[in-house]
């Protein structure tokens, strides 16, 4: 009996953020005039593209415990070198990319190696390379934007499939079926878990506690850059100041989806469930004519609540 | 000596705990200016005496006197009221304040609203100088000073409250001998100013040589009260040994093989020192030994946790060079943990997946699926093989861990390990906390494991226990291995082994 009620309540937590995103979704069709349109719906992907690559790096480091402030430094970071790159060193844009997402790479890496080795706690330590990484992008271009890149770029942007779908939306899909893939059938999933909930436990099981720690955060500065070449791409110019306040964004993301601060809580389907949310959430304010001050109190809300609700499920359940 | 003064009576004193009887009919008194020893196993119930006494816990019945009337401790700070001061095993100093701060907490000196800090440094001041602590200045911050100092700072916040009894709870674990001396003179100080000081410990010598009177507790009840002048060691490990409860022990087979398995040279580092150990297949070895011998510093040393100094660990003949848990699981030696709460077990997890940790780090086939993926189904298969057979009470493998009793969480700790098939394992303290049934049925598991012919090390500070459940006994103290045991030897003479 016990069995099945406990049962029932885990699905139903986890179709109740769903609810909540089908709801707002419903409001939003009656009260939002051009909600429901293909433009529109292409807007909300093309938008959502970035936070939901973005989260996926989030939610790894979260059920760790930890958490990585460096995310929208590491955009901005990316977005103003490869328009240099591009630009005025004249390498050609794959190279510049790939190198550029590598880059991201070894910034995770560096935050990882002072967490997981100098000990020096997540908070700081990814606070401290933001500082670090955005003033090497203000400092490289005089704080100026670069405009005048190559019309492939705006091209690929407006990738347009079966109508409505952009294809950097693809792109953050295929890496959010990776992410989940790596996270729920994989021993590095059970490793992140393992650590977030008990990193003590988890080193006398066996596992190398500080070489996962930096692996989990060199994913995070991975995907962030990826993230910052797209924003590259939808802006069609390098702007070192792009990514600011999107780690915030990315951090509600994972937490409206169920992921835990207190570690070894969260999945990547909650994290892109919290990143609609929060994209739906603006797209229809907006539509409705709400101005911007406004939508921020309303994600703050949304954000609050959806952490209250999962501590009352929690004290249910123990 | 100056007083002859019954300062403390306690009266038929009992306290139950959730199916045990802690305390039962505990009766004895204590004089002012003079020291008691309050001795006895683990589990004796001297720290619960004394915790009703320091108001941190009820009593069920009985009564208490302070100076020849009833008293009703209800809490510390009560407790502080009447004059009675404790001074615990760890220390409970508030490490970022700095010395004076510690020393007047909870009763700073408050001046026009203000804290009065130059009052405060003068009840500091005055209470180091009591206590002959001329190294220590008010000011310095509590993390810059040594653990014994810092003992002396919380001496001193005791003193503070200008307290007529005094409560020592083991205060010589973790000191220096040097160290030591300087306590034992702040005791005797305390005795010549005519406090009653209640001193408790594991080490006899200090007991003899520190103690007026010697109260020996056993299983929750006062067994003998007398002068220590009509004590000796061979009389009080007399009083303090439980009889062996054969019948709660599995029938004893020897399985012990020819073959080594886990061998030590002359392993040490700064707390262990230059030990050798031999476990065969199919042999469990127990080590024994007072809290500080060394005996969990050693098995830390064997896995890679702790970094040694010197010597080497030989495993089937070999030696083996290992720097972590990883290293020491590849090696086919796994260690279950003392605390499994805090470092055994992932508690907001899953039976399962807790169960399957070690596995998954050795790629086991019982939990791999195709490579890179994990095989949910096999974790669930090998999670309900492992349950039936360690007997784990839940209601599914996917439980959550918190939610099982202590016994059973432990269960699951040892099952993890035995499922990623370690040919030596190393318990510490494998049945702290758990209740007696559950206590059965690790000692039921060890002897199988051994069965299977596994080659076992337990850790333990419960005699009887090794003695049920070892083919042979070493003895720790100090860090050093003092000698090698039957498993028949009398526990007394295992016990007089710790005191060395």
């Amino acid at each position: 009996m016990n069995d099945i009620k406990k049962r029932v309540g885990a699905a139903v937590n986890g179709i109740g953020i769903i609810a909540v995103l089908v709801i707002l979704c419903l409001f939003f069709c009656v009260e939002a005039p051009g909600f429901l349109s293909v433009r529109n719906l292409y807007y909300v992907l093309q938008q959502v593209s970035v936070v939901g690559i973005l989260v996926i790096g989030q939610t790894f480091v979260i059920i760790t415990k930890g958490i990585d402030l460096s995310q929208g430094a590491i955009i901005g970071f990316s977005s103003i070198l490869s328009a240099i790159m591009i630009v005025h060193m004249g390498i050609p844009v794959g190279a510049t990319f790939c190198l550029i997402i590598v880059l991201g790479g070894a910034i995770g890496l560096i935050n990882g190696f002072l967490v997981a080795k100098m000990n020096i706690p997540p908070m700081i330590a990814t606070l401290g390379t933001t500082n670090a990484v955005s003033a090497i992008a203000l400092l490289s271009c005089n704080g100026s934007n670069i405009y005048s890149l190559p019309a492939s770029i705006k091209a690929f942007a407006s990738i347009k499939l079966l109508g409505f779908l952009p294809g950097i939306t693809c792109i953050m899909f295929a890496l959010l079926i990776l992410a989940h893939i790596a996270l729920s059938k994989t021993r590095f999933g059970r490793y992140t878990y393992a650590i977030g909930s008990n990193s003590v436990s988890a080193k006398f099981s066996g596992i190398k506690v500080e070489r996962h720690l930096i692996e989990v955060y060199t994913i995070s500065g991975f995907v962030s850059a990826i993230a910052g070449v797209i924003m590259v791409c939808r802006l069609n110019s390098g702007v070192s100041t792009a990514g600011d306040g999107y780690e915030m964004n990315s951090i509600a993301a994972a937490v409206i989806g169920g992921a835990s601060l207190l570690g070894g809580e969260g999945t990547i389907g909650g994290a892109l469930i919290g990143a609609l949310i929060m994209s739906v959430l603006s797209n229809g304010l907006q539509l409705m004519g709400i101005s911007t001050y406004w939508q921020k109190l309303f994600v703050g809300v949304v954000l609050i609540a959806a952490v209250l609700v999962d501590n009352i499920r929690r004290k249910k359940t123990v | 000596m100056t007083g002859e003064l019954i300062v403390i009576e306690f009266k038929n004193i009992r306290k139950t705990f959730p199916g045990t009887v802690a305390l039962d009919d505990v009766s004895f008194t204590a004089k002012s200016g003079e020291i008691t020893a309050l001795l006895g196993q683990n589990g004796a119930g001297k720290s619960t005496l004394m915790k009703i006494l320091s108001g941190a816990y009820q009593k069920d019945s009985g009564s208490i006197l302070i100076d020849g009337t009833l008293v009703e401790i209800m809490s510390p700070i009560d407790a502080e009221n009447r004059g009675i001061g404790i001074v615990y095993q760890e220390l409970s100093g508030l490490p970022h304040l700095t010395v004076s701060e510690n020393i007047v907490i909870g009763r700073d000196p408050v001046r026009y609203g203000f804290l009065d800090v130059k009052k405060q440094r003068e009840i500091a001041g005055m209470m180091l100088e009591r206590l002959g602590a001329k190294d220590i200045s008010p000011d310095q911050r509590l993390d810059e000073l040594s653990v014994s100092q810092q003992q002396i700072c919380e001496i001193a916040k005791c003193m503070a409250a200008n307290p007529r009894i005094v409560i020592f709870d083991e205060p010589t674990t973790s000191l220096t001998n040097r160290e030591k001396e300087k306590l034992f003179a702040i005791m005797k100080k305390m005795r010549q100013d005519g406090l009653t000081v209640l001193f408790i410990t594991h080490y006899l010598e200090d007991a003899l040589r520190m103690s007026d009177q010697c109260v020996i507790m056993k299983d929750g009840r006062v067994v003998c009260s007398s002068p220590m002048v009509e004590m000796d060691e061979k009389k009080i490990v007399g009083h303090m040994i439980t009889q062996r409860m054969d019948s709660f022990f599995p029938e004893y087979h020897s399985y012990i093989t020819d073959h080594v398995a886990l061998e030590t040279r002359a392993l040490s580092d700064h707390v262990v020192h230059d030990c050798n150990i031999q476990v065969r297949y199919g042999e469990v070895l127990g080590l024994s030994g007072l809290i500080g011998a060394g005996r969990t510093e050693l098995a830390h040393l064997i896995i890679g946790a702790r970094k040694s100094t010197d010597g080497q660990v030989l495993v089937d003949g070999s030696v083996r060079h290992i720097h972590g848990v990883y290293d020491a699981l590849c090696c086919g030696i796994a260690y279950i943990s003392e605390d499994r709460r805090t470092d055994g077990l992932n508690l907001s997890m899953g039976i399962d997946f807790n169960l399957s940790l070690s596995s998954l780090v050795l790629k086991s086939q019982r939990v791999m699926g195709k490579p890179p993926f994990v095989s949910d189904e096999r974790i669930w298969n090998m999670a309900e093989e492992i349950i039936g057979a360690l007997a784990i009470k839940c209601w599914s493998p996917k439980q959550k861990v918190s939610n099982l009793s202590g016994g059973n969480q432990q269960k699951v700790s040892i099952g993890k390990m035995i499922a990623s098939g370690a040919k030596v394992l190393i318990f510490d303290e494998p049945t702290k906390g758990i209740d007696v049934s559950a206590k059965a049925k690790v000692y039921e598991i060890i002897r199988e494991l051994a069965r299977e012919g596994r080659a076992i090390i337990v850790i333990s500070s419960y005699t009887p226990e090794l003695q049920g459940v070892c083919d042979r006994i070493c003895v720790m103290s100090r860090g050093r291995i003092i000698s090698d045991f039957a498993r028949d030897t009398a526990e007394e003479e295992l016990m007089l082994a710790q005191q060395r």
